[in-house]
């Protein structure tokens, strides 16, 4: 009698530790869509905001100074590391067999690194003119042309 | 060491090996970095380049490209030097030996906002 309640009691905890198991494994697979959803949604603004600024800056728009791509970077460089460690999550859910929705969408929809992007800065011949006359003043000789470079 | 045709227009942010004259008539091959905009640079008309130097000089407009930066591969430089912006000029075409790397974009972002601080303001 005892060991017979044992047995169900055991198979019982089993079956909950199951179930348990598997709503987490369904908790993570919901809050990872959302997340894809929300990222989604984020690098495609990232990718509007960073091409119309580096559109002004080609222009020499005063409204997008040149500045404000230090902070894209810094935003830029978090939305990488959040992908990264998102893409991470999918696969632990495909490797459980349960794929979030829009993984597919999720990984093809790469960003590239702000290195990798082009920078075109207008910079008048006029100023590096006047540059290079007040540079002038700077002796020569103080920069040996030994460089090993 | 990246090579290319000495007639393909310099890019800006480029880093190119130039003949580099100096005050005494002399001259020698030594790495410049490209900062004048890709329209003027597409004239035929040369580029203004900015010296580059792996000797530290206490002078304005100083900016170190260090080895260690996740980009410096891609410079095709040595090892870490300094770009001195207050050290410009404009070069002729054939002054332009060959293409040796590129800064990459966020090196071109700081050197960029230096550069405009150093450009002299115009008189108003």
């Amino acid at each position: 009698m005892v060991s017979s309640l044992q047995q169900t009691s055991h198979a019982y905890r089993g079956s909950v530790d199951q179930l348990v198991g598997e709503q987490q494994w369904e908790l993570l697979r919901r809050a990872v869509e959302e997340l894809i959803e929300v990222g989604l949604g984020l690098f495609q603004s990232y990718e509007r905001i960073d091409a119309r600024w580096r559109d002004g800056v080609r222009r020499d728009d005063p409204r997008y100074p040149l500045e404000q791509g230090l902070e894209l970077q810094v935003t830029l460089n978090g939305l990488l590391a959040a992908r990264s460690r998102v893409i991470k999550l999918i696969e632990r859910l495909e490797a459980h067999g349960c794929p979030p929705e829009g993984a597919a969408q999720y990984r093809t929809t790469a960003l590239a690194a702000f290195d990798e992007r082009p920078l075109d800065v207008p910079v008048g011949e006029r100023g590096l003119g006047a540059l290079a006359a007040k540079g002038n003043q700077i002796p020569e000789t103080i920069y040996p042309a030994d460089d090993d470079l | 060491m990246t090579t290319s045709s000495p007639q393909a227009a310099p890019q800006q942010w480029e880093i190119w090996e130039v003949d580099w004259l100096h005050e005494d008539g002399t001259s020698k091959p030594r790495p410049a970095l490209v900062v004048s905009s890709n329209t003027f640079n597409s004239g035929h008309s040369g580029a203004w380049v900015a010296k580059i130097s792996s000797q530290y000089f206490d002078t304005e407009h100083r900016i170190e490209i260090a080895a260690g930066d996740p980009s410096f591969k891609s410079t095709g430089l040595k090892k870490s030097c300094y770009v001195y912006l207050a050290n410009v000029r404009l070069i002729e075409p054939d002054l332009l030996l060959y293409r040796r790397g590129r800064l990459g974009s966020f090196s071109a972002l700081v050197i960029a906002i230096q550069l405009k601080k150093a450009i002299p303001k115009p008189l108003s």
